[in-house]
């Protein structure tokens, strides 16, 4: 872990101190504020992202500092979450940018890469832009999961019971878990398409549409968990919340294992390695 | 059939399926331990292939048991799309093959790979290094040809083994020693040919065909006259310089590669020509053939090709687009009648 010192480096920190700003103007129950300075951070990490894209001459994409430098830009998604879905919680996203930009800024390599044979397909960019957009869904499903966890549980007469109620949670566990379907449901959608874009271009690079690759294997696996929550919530809706909660946070584990530790951990031998 | 009864199925019936995920998550995490090779003899096991039957056995039971799973078509869609999948790649898998071929005496090759030198044609199909048999056609490597990323660079390696690496361009220089001595890149050579010239023999950059690329490298030192030197691409051998011990690697990377290819049947007539790259397969008679890798034989490029049995694949296409059209189409639908309950408030 080290500090940068270069200008890709000036905008992923300017960035995450622009979202740790916002974070500190929602939590001073400044929304206005907090909305704005968000979207500045987001227009940063923008700025940052294009600058990689013009300094490595290709879409920025390839390897984990990159694609933890466009997942950085989480903005969209919270407008879409906001707007579409009605999941509020733009000062968590502004948490969870920092979070994500955090490795870019002093763990990943920053080194550009060519792009070796088999990534210069037309599938390379829609096949990893869909799995960020579904990792963002997931990790907002998560947070929304945890929210459920700590958010009382509804009265008998349907009122939020108040008691014991952390305030920063401003609704019910019920309403936690249904955003929790909301952000699954449609963060599935990309997950599903990005495993197949995957099968598909391996197919046309490897000769082979399934390759048993242990990245692949634990994207199955994390594509499976999902598959799991919406088959026991259809059985059971909301009445084991704990259970739905449990799987939801179960997938981000398993969206983190495949995202990082496959491509980091040497036990695990991959055609994906070149992401590292 | 009673109300409970029937509940009873139903939660059955799911909890059925949930163990059939549940295994297959499980199983997928185990097996990205083991490799991509043992993962795969693992997926396409004996018992594997009762647990693939079973699976799809479960998929179909639900949809005669939930009604509504065949009543609305992105969810017929997304559970048809999995079914399919799994028995086209039974279908086109090892043990399928082996049943097609006592069933249906099916001979032919469901996978391997061709190797094929510039300028020659075969039509023998290797795996895993023995002879698997013949296409029905033949196939002629007519060129070979590679691009590379310019530059490439030039790695300097001490007798202590430190390493400095620098971009292959005309002018650059690398420290040798703290007297000052230095090696400077002189200028970088496509085609380096040897010559005779009236003062003895040269080097050119030859214009003519042929590839040997290599850097005019120059050993400046402040005791000694300068010296000129060469190092070659893409060769095995590292390259030792003037200076013991020492070694000048020039390396380049690839950006991709083609094998300029035709088809023949047995009679000896060309029915087709292609360029094969990288994501960019060819199909012809039942067989696609992908570029896979190349090495050089001396001063000849080979190129190695994996040649795939086309049969079953339409069908995995086929359940891909029923998956993804019906999650799509499913859960958007879902969200919006769920945004729509919102906004109303309820």
């Amino acid at each position: 872990m080290a500090v940068k010192y270069s200008v890709q480096a000036l905008f992923i920190y300017g960035a995450m101190s622009v979202y740790l700003l916002s974070l500190t103007l929602s939590l001073l129950r400044r929304w206005r504020a907090g909305h704005f300075t968000y979207f500045a951070g987001f227009l940063i990490a923008l700025a940052g992202y294009l600058y990689r894209w013009q300094h490595v001459g290709h879409i920025p994409l390839q390897n984990l500092f990159e694609l933890f430098l466009g997942l950085g830009m989480i903005y969209p998604v919270s407008y879409f979450s906001r707007k579409v879905l009605y999941v509020p919680g733009e000062a968590v996203d502004a948490l969870l940018g920092v979070i994500i930009l955090f490795p870019a800024g002093f763990i990943f390599s920053a080194q550009p890469q060519n792009l070796p044979p088999a990534l210069q397909s037309p599938l390379f960019i829609p096949h990893v832009m869909v799995y960020m957009i579904a990792y963002i869904f997931m990790a907002k499903a998560a947070v929304q999961a945890v929210c459920e966890r700590l958010a009382p549980g509804d009265a008998d007469d349907g009122s939020i019971a108040t008691d014991k109620k952390p305030s920063f949670l401003t609704r019910s566990a019920l309403e936690y878990e249904q955003a929790t379907y909301r952000m699954i449901a449609t963060g599935f959608i990309f997950l599903t398409l990005g495993l197949i874009l995957g099968s598909w271009w391996g197919q046309l690079a490897w000769a082979d549409y399934w390759g048993w690759d242990p990245k692949e294997l634990w994207s199955l696996a994390s594509w499976l968990v999902y598959v799991g929550y919406f088959h026991f919530r259809f059985a059971y809706q909301q009445r084991y919340r704990a259970a739905n909660s449990f799987i939801a946070l179960l997938g981000i584990v398993v969206i983190v294992v495949t995202l990082l530790w496959v491509n980091l951990a040497r036990i695990f031998v991959s055609v994906h390695t070149y992401s590292n | 059939m009673s109300k409970n009864v029937a509940y009873k199925t139903r939660i059955t019936l799911i909890w059925l399926c949930l163990a059939c995920v549940g295994l297959l998550a499980v199983l997928s995490v185990y097996a990205a331990f083991l490799g991509a090779q043992r993962a795969r003899e693992l997926f396409t096991s004996l018992p594997m292939g009762f647990y693939w039957f079973c699976f799809v056995i479960v998929i179909l039971a639900g949809l005669l048991t939930f009604g509504r799973l065949v009543r609305r078509p992105f969810l017929l869609m997304m559970h048809l799309g999995p079914i399919l999948v799994i028995l086209a790649s039974i279908w086109a898998s090892p043990g399928g093959y082996l049943l097609r071929q006592r069933l249906f005496k099916c001979d032919a090759i469901p996978r391997g790979q061709m190797i094929i030198v510039e300028g020659e044609s075969t039509n023998e199909v290797y795996g895993q290094g023995r002879f698997i048999g013949h296409l029905p056609f033949s196939v002629t490597l007519h060129d070979f040809r590679r691009e590379f990323y310019e530059p490439g660079y030039l790695m300097v390696v001490d007798p202590a083994g430190a390493t400095a690496r620098v971009p292959a361009e005309q002018g650059r220089e690398v420290l040798l020693a703290a007297d000052g001595s230095l090696i400077r890149i002189a200028r970088h050579l496509d085609n380096l040919q040897v010559v005779q010239e009236e003062g003895g023999p040269a080097v050119i950059d030859s214009p003519g065909e042929g590839e040997n690329a290599a850097l005019e490298l120059i050993l400046q030192s402040p005791s000694a006259p300068d010296r000129r030197f060469y190092v070659y691409a893409d060769r095995t051998a590292e390259h030792h310089g003037p200076l013991h011990h020492w070694q000048f690697i020039y390396s380049r990377e690839v950006r991709d590669y083609f094998s300029e290819l035709s088809f023949t049947d047995a009679q000896g007539q060309t029915l087709q020509t292609c360029d094969l790259e990288v994501n960019h397969p060819a199909a012809y008679s039942g067989y696609s053939l992908y570029q896979s890798s190349w090495y050089m034989l001396g001063d000849r490029p080979v190129t190695v090709l994996t040649v795939v049995n086309d049969s079953g694949r339409s069908v995995v296409y086929l359940g891909y687009w029923l998956l993804a059209v019906g999650i799509s189409g499913h859960f958007i639908v879902r969200l919006y009648r769920l945004r729509g309950g919102m906004k109303n408030g309820c």
